[in-house]
């Protein structure tokens, strides 16, 4: 084992370092444009990857995929504008944050948090190899159905604001999901006649048309800048940096909770960033600041976003099961340079699984560099005037949104939603339940339903599920046993 | 607002009557609590009391008439966008939005749309080939 650890860094040496920078830049690149994300940036180098060797290869693409996690976050702070899907809950805090004057201190701890994620995830990594195979195939439909309806409740606790207006966004995301096929039946849903709606809600446009239209029409509305008051560059990205160290223990947690959601496949990393954030506001004494600048609410979901990553090559290695879209695309590198992920890759090539953790290693570390090196002067963007970034996020986002399927439904569906999302912030509904209702609501019917075809309804009782069952009623019950004991101990005083 | 989402609620809960039995069963699982809280959350804002006239009011009237200003903006960005294609909307929409609305100077306006459209359309569609969509009169001619 210690043999393939040096292989695997010693097969850096050379072109493939120069492509895991290459790699890392681009993917930084274009992973802040909104809408277009890691997952583009993998589709377009694609094409180019056919004439370089198997490391340089795979080099330019698990950089890319390692760093568009971490650059993500930048649109989502500065603007309240995810640079992905997964760059969402960031914008819960983030953006508060950056309004006040603290864009850099929020980039700086997203970045650090990052880095220690994307590290902790490729540590994990290593130490899982002995005991992949009973960790995955010990997962069903049961127990993905299960894990889902614990993100849905952990999710409720992340409607800030009024509760009853929180629910009734999330009910509605549920609903939304539900537009399109019926998978089972092949039933055609609220389609509205339209062949656009047969495959349901497209995820990137409604993100797009949910903060990034909707917040540039309230910028546009409100004028001035996107942060108040004067900049205090400087020690905020040394106060931010410090922040992930002095919250350790909770930016571990959230790792872990990546890797674990990571490791599941077709869980995807739109579930890892609401898990974490709803962990960390949930174990954090200062609820009340989340969605209004709480740095935990960055640092959470920063940490469980790159930590996924080294849980979903997990599967993609061991089985040629991928763990999210982006692994889909690896693996078809992997096939194309006659490399067979199962067995044989953790025995007979241990040291392309090591040299895949160096990449991941390394690209982590130097893409949060890069962003920490351009900071201060990416956060001198939010005191520009919002007429000069209007009409240039509107712009980019409507070009990332028709870039996801090249069909112009999508420009319609983010403009809607768009118009929607406005709405929702200007008559305080929180639009993140209806997000998050609508990523997990298509998991929960799919696996609900195999679960039953597979199994029965006694597919309650199989162990893991029992244990995510007993963890969702400790998520329920904990809150209002901890304010009951509250209560109690003022009684007494 | 409270009424919008209610109607929205309402709508898939109505849609998803017509639909066969296991086609319904989880729309019907969240549409039904999900109109119950829709339908509390109404009569509560209802039975607010209305908020008293104020000095304020004109420049609530001010802040609508901008908002229907930005509204009208976005109307005539995807109006481009259908009409002519993203390449020139780039153009056309960045050179009247920060002359007539932002009234910034014609050197800032033109530096901005020039880089703006370089990076996107030279850039991603040009160099990297990714799709662009071209507007209905490209289609049509």
């Amino acid at each position: 084992m210690f043999e393939a650890f040096w292989a695997g860094l010693s097969g850096l040496w050379g072109q493939p370092f120069l492509y895991l920078t290459i790699g890392v830049v681009f993917g930084s690149v274009v992973a802040a444009i909104p809408g277009l994300g890691g997952l583009f940036a993998l589709a377009v180098v694609m094409p180019f990857i056919f004439g370089l060797d198997n490391l340089s290869a795979l080099a330019v693409l698990l950089s890319i995929q390692a760093v568009s996690s971490t650059a993500n976050m930048i649109t989502s702070v500065l603007f309240g504008v995810p640079g992905s899907a997964t760059g969402v809950a960031t914008v819960f805090d983030g953006y508060p944050l950056a309004q006040q004057g603290q864009a850099g201190r929020a980039i700086s701890a997203s970045v650090t948090a990052s880095a220690f994620g994307g590290v902790f995830g490729a540590v994990f990594l290593v130490a899982a190899i002995p005991v992949l195979q009973p960790i995955v195939l010990a997962f069903g439909q049961p127990e993905f159905f299960m894990m889902v309806v614990m993100s849905l409740v952990i999710i409720a606790y992340l409607s800030e604001g009024d509760p009853l207006k929180g629910l009734v966004s999330g009910f509605l995301g549920l609903l939304l999901s539900f537009v399109g096929q019926e998978v089972s039946t092949g039933t055609l849903r609220y389609t509205l006649g339209q062949l656009y709606l047969w495959d349901g809600l497209k995820l990137v446009p409604v993100v797009l048309g949910l903060y990034a239209v909707a917040e540039m029409l309230l910028l546009a509305n409100q004028g001035g800048s996107i942060a108040r008051g004067s900049p205090d560059l400087g020690s905020g990205v040394r106060e931010g940096i410090l922040d992930v160290f002095r919250h350790w223990w909770l930016t571990v947690r959230c790792s872990l909770l990546g890797v674990g959601i990571g490791i599941v496949p077709g869980i995807g990393g739109e579930v890892a960033q609401f898990v974490a954030y709803g962990h960390a506001a949930q174990s954090s004494k200062r609820r009340h600041l989340f969605g209004k600048g709480a740095i935990e609410g960055v640092i959470g979901p920063e940490a469980a976003n790159n930590s996924k990553d080294g849980g979903s090559l997990i599967p993609t290695l061991a089985f040629g099961v991928p763990g999210s879209a982006a692994m889909a695309v690896l693996l078809g590198a992997f096939y194309i340079f006659d490399l067979q992920p199962g067995p044989t890759m953790l025995t007979q090539h241990l040291d392309l699984v090591f040299f895949m953790v160096w990449i991941l290693v390394i690209a982590n570390v130097m893409g949060s560099v890069l962003v920490l090196a351009t900071t201060k002067w990416l956060a001198q963007v939010t005191y520009l005037p919002s007429s000069l970034l209007v009409p240039i996020i509107l712009l980019v986002s409507l070009f990332g949104a028709y870039s996801t399927n090249s069909h112009p439904g999508d420009v319609i569906t983010a403009v809607l939603f768009g118009v929607l999302g406005y709405f929702m912030k200007v008559h305080q509904f929180a639009r993140a339940p209806l997000l998050v209702g609508l990523v997990l609501g298509r998991i929960v019917e799919k696996n609900l339903h195999l679960s039953i075809a597979l199994y029965g309804w006694t597919f309650f009782l199989r162990p893991i599920t029992l244990i995510l069952i007993l963890i969702t009623a400790g998520v329920i019950i904990m809150p209002a046993l901890r304010a009951w004991r509250g209560r109690t101990a003022i009684g007494r005083a | 607002m409270a009424l919008v989402m209610w109607a929205l609620v309402m709508f898939f809960v109505v849609g998803a009557l017509g639909f066969n039995a296991k086609a319904r069963v989880l729309p019907l699982t969240f549409g039904v609590p999900g109109l119950v809280l829709a339908t509390l959350l109404v009569v509560r804002e209802w039975r607010r009391p209305p908020p008293h006239a104020h000095p304020q009011e004109s420049r609530e009237t001010a802040t609508d008439r901008r908002q229907f200003v930005i509204f009208g903006w976005l109307a005539f960005l995807v109006a481009l966008y259908f009409i002519i294609g993203f390449a020139w909307t780039t153009i056309l929409f960045m050179l009247a939005f920060l002359r007539l609305y932002a009234r910034e100077s014609w050197r800032l306006t033109l530096w901005l749309t020039a880089g703006t459209y370089l990076v996107l359309y030279v850039i991603f569609s040009a160099v990297l080939r990714v799709d662009v969509y071209r507007g209905w009169l490209w289609y049509w001619f």
